[in-house]
Formats: C-alpha cells, sequence, structure tokens
C-alpha cells in the first residue's frame, strides 16, 4: 500500500507531510490542523517554527528509508506541550518525501511524571521510616536492632567471618547526670558517640546498645589490632574536655569489654555477653581501660572487693 | 495518630489532580510563568507533586534550608508571592476542600513566606 492509497483526511492521527530541502509543510490532514489549532490559539506560526526546528535537528540523522522517534517538548503560548513525532523518510528516486505524526503526549507525560514523583516520594519515606528504626534518635548511632541485622548479614555474607565484639561503657555516666543535669548527660553521649564515630576505620559497626554503653564490632582484621585502635580510641576520648553547665569542664573515658569471634563465642548474644563480662572486669579494675575477655579472667583477681571503690568525676 | 489533610482527601489519587490544576494555573500566569521558563515539565510537577504532598501532612517534607535554597536565587517578588497564594486558593477551591482545611494548608504555606521571598 503506498501513500496515496491511504485516506488521510478521515485518519484521527494528527498527519502532516513534510518535503525535504528545503523544508516544505506540504500537507497536513484535518486531525493535524485541529492538534494545532486547539494549542497554538489560532497562532499557527509559533508552532510552525518549531516544526523547521524539528526538522533541522530531527532528520539529520535520518536516511534512506528510516523512520524515527522523537519527543519535542514544545511552548505553545504560555503552554507547554510534550508532543511526541513519528518521522518517516522514503526516497523515491531524486525526491525524499518525510511524514511526521505527531501526537500529543503532554497529558501523559504529566501523569508519568506525577506518579513518578510519588513513587521517589514514598521511596523516600520508606528509606527515612527504615533508617529511624534502625537510629538512636539521640546519638544518631545505629540502635541495638540494626547492630544484629548488620552482624547477621555479615555472618551471612563474608566467608571466614572473624571479628571482635566490645562493649564500651563511659565512666561516671551517672554521675553526669546526677551532677549537672540529664541535658548534660546527653550532651556527654552525643560528644562520645561522635568522636568514636569520627575515627571509625572501615569494616566496623558502631550502636548503642543501652544508657551510656555502646558495641564496637571490628571486623577489619586481627584481633591484637582491634584491641590496640580501641585503646588509641580511649586515648583520643580522654583528651577530650567537655564543657559542663557549672562553668568548670571534665574530662570522660570509658571501660571496654573485648569478646573474639569463634573463640569466645559464635552468636552476637555470647559475644556480648562475654563482652560484658570482660566490661564488668575493666570497671573492677580501675576503668579507663579495654580489656580482652577470657575464661580465666575472673580467677586472676576477685574483683568484687575492688567494684565497690569509687574514685570522684576527673576533673581540670 | 490523627488523619493529615493528605489522607482525608484520598491520597496521592486526588492530589495528582490537584498538582495539575495547580500546574496549568500557575503557568498560565504572566507574573508567575516567567519563573519557570527554564524548568523542565518533569521536575516541575516532581517540586509541586513534593509541595501538596507536604503542605497537606502527607509523606512528603521539605526542610526549611531545602526551601530557602531553591528559591534564593530566584529574586521572587511579593506580587509573584501573591499570586502563588491567589492560584493556590484558587486550585484548592476548585475541589472539595473544607474552608477550615484550606486556611490551615494556606497558613503552613505561609509560615515559609520569609525563605522564599527575596527580602
Amino acid at each position: 500500500m503506498s501513500l496515496s492509497d491511504l485516506d488521510l483526511e478521515s485518519i484521527q492521527l494528527p498527519i502532516a507531510v513534510v518535503k525535504c530541502a528545503p523544508n516544505q509543510l506540504a500537507y497536513v490532514n484535518p486531525a493535524f490542523r485541529l492538534l494545532i489549532e486547539d494549542h497554538s490559539h489560532q497562532d499557527e506560526d509559533v508552532f510552525f517554527e518549531d516544526i523547521d526546528a524539528l526538522l533541522d535537528g530531527g532528520l539529520t540523522n535520518l536516511d534512506g528509508n528510516s523512520h524515527s522517534l522523537i519527543t519535542q517538548e514544545l511552548k505553545i503560548g504560555r503552554k507547554r506541550f510534550s508532543f511526541e513525532f513519528s518521522v518517516g523518510i522514503t526516497t523515491q528516486e531524486k525526491f525524499k518525501t518525510v511524514t511526521i505524526i505527531g501526537v500529543d503526549k503532554s497529558d501523559a507525560l504529566k501523569t508519568e511524571a506525577k506518579l513518578n514523583s510519588y513513587v521517589r516520594i514514598i521511596e523516600e519515606n520508606n528509606k527515612e521510616l527504615q533508617r529511624l528504626a534502625n537510629t538512636d534518635s539521640l546519638t544518631e548511632t545505629a540502635n541495638r536492632r540494626a547492630l544484629f541485622d548488620t552482624f547477621d548479614k555479615l555472618l551471612q555474607r563474608v566467608s571466614d567471618f572473624h571479628c571482635t565484639v566490645s562493649i564500651l561503657d563511659i565512666d561516671y555516666f551517672k554521675r553526669y547526670n546526677d551532677q549537672y543535669g540529664h541535658d548534660f548527660g546527653d550532651f556527654v553521649l552525643k560528644t562520645f558517640a561522635r568522636q568514636i564515630q569520627d575515627h571509625l576505620s572501615e569494616k566496623t559497626i558502631f550502636a548503642r546498645i543501652g544508657g551510656e554503653e555502646f558495641c564496637l564490632v571490628d571486623y577489619s582484621g586481627s584481633a591484637t589490632t582491634a584491641t590496640d585502635k580501641l585503646q588509641t580510641t580511649l586515648n583520643t576520648v580522654r583528651n577530650l574536655q567537655l564543657q559542663t553547665p557549672k562553668t568548670e569542664s571534665v574530662n570522660i573515658s570509658f571501660s571496654a569489654g573485648v569478646a573474639k569471634y569463634g573463640i569466645d563465642g559464635k552468636t552476637l548474644d555470647e559475644l556480648l555477653k562475654n563482652a560484658d563480662r570482660a566490661l564488668y572486669y575493666a570497671k573492677a579494675n580501675g576503668r579507663s581501660c579495654v580489656i580482652p575477655y577470657s575464661a580465666d579472667l575472673f580467677e586472676k583477681r576477685d574483683t568484687t572487693l575492688i567494684a565497690q571503690v569509687d574514685s570522684p568525676i576527673p576533673s581540670d | 495518630m490523627e488523619q493529615s489533610l493528605f489522607e482525608k482527601y484520598g491520597g496521592f489519587a486526588t492530589i495528582h489532580q490537584v498538582v495539575e490544576k495547580f500546574y496549568d494555573g500557575i503557568l498560565d500566569n504572566d507574573i508567575l510563568s516567567p519563573y519557570f521558563d527554564d524548568i523542565d515539565m518533569g521536575r516541575l510537577i516532581d517540586h509541586q507533586t513534593r509541595f501538596f504532598a507536604s503542605a497537606m501532612g502527607g509523606p512528603a517534607s521539605y526542610t526549611d534550608t531545602h526551601l530557602e535554597k531553591m528559591h534564593q536565587n530566584l529574586s521572587i517578588t511579593e506580587d509573584a508571592w501573591n499570586a502563588v497564594v491567589a492560584v493556590l486558593l484558587d486550585t484548592l477551591n476548585a475541589f472539595s476542600i473544607e474552608d477550615v482545611d484550606i486556611q490551615q494548608i494556606v497558613s503552613a504555606v505561609g509560615s515559609k513566606k520569609p525563605l522564599i521571598v527575596a527580602q
């Protein structure tokens, strides 16, 4: 079937036939005219100028007998329209005939844009809810739930997994709360958490698991390295000076117990339990220290008496 | 939990029609249309969908910093602000939104005026 067999006048799709070189509009069918008149408020010139631009820009890559789809956003008057032009080119001896079928896709594209936008909003919202569910709202660190989730994922994902699980407990925290108020207590927690987070190396998980208790999972290297790093962190934290509401400043420190995956436990629960035991030992032995767990830890020294000795908050 | 206006009026199923009317209203306005000359349709619709979802307590939110940043280089005049509020009222009135809720939306938007209009 050739073009001349078609009854272009009665086809509902807007059709324009354009001659090439120079680009000239040869024919528009009633549907195309309606499309133009509908949107241009009789201002056909605007539309035809854009058609020329379309031909100049869109047809350079067309040759022989080919066909292409071009979506063009056009401004007609104040309004914007998205037209999808189906451009076909037919070469017959010395002449090229270009046919253009233009379809107004504005409404469909607007609906698509709104739907896409809404999908993105919902996705962002879900992501934010997920983040909130996994974050400790005060310190912005991971919470207990996120710690367990991430640990489980690591166990499944990493072959030959090994790590240390440490519990870090801020020394004398209750006294900060009692002496300077809860706002200062919160300030201590936030400062401490930020300090640790700022110095975290890769392959670590840091989470708040209780009032002034935090957990650090380090799966970056050997247990010895992890313990050494924790000791360095302790030294950095000791150097922090926090301004209290009562004009003086205080130094903070933490005690930590460290458990090794595979040796001191295979589940996070077991590891936390043993890290907690080592932490207890650290608290009982003067605080401000990092103690690796070992099964004979409590045979070395009777800690029950030492635990009762409390020294005052170190201050400047 | 109290139902948001976004949910009360049918969520996205309604809001997308509100956006449609607002979008047309903005682009059909002599004062407002030039502000959007260089913004493509998809982006404009995205902003407006977020705007309504946020103003009606739905699942999107703009922080004050974000709002300020988005508008700071646009030299938005008092006239433009008034024109947007007029289009907004016009839009909301075209849907069966209760007066008290319209007031709530307009006053929520109004509270952001200092972040949007050039000082």
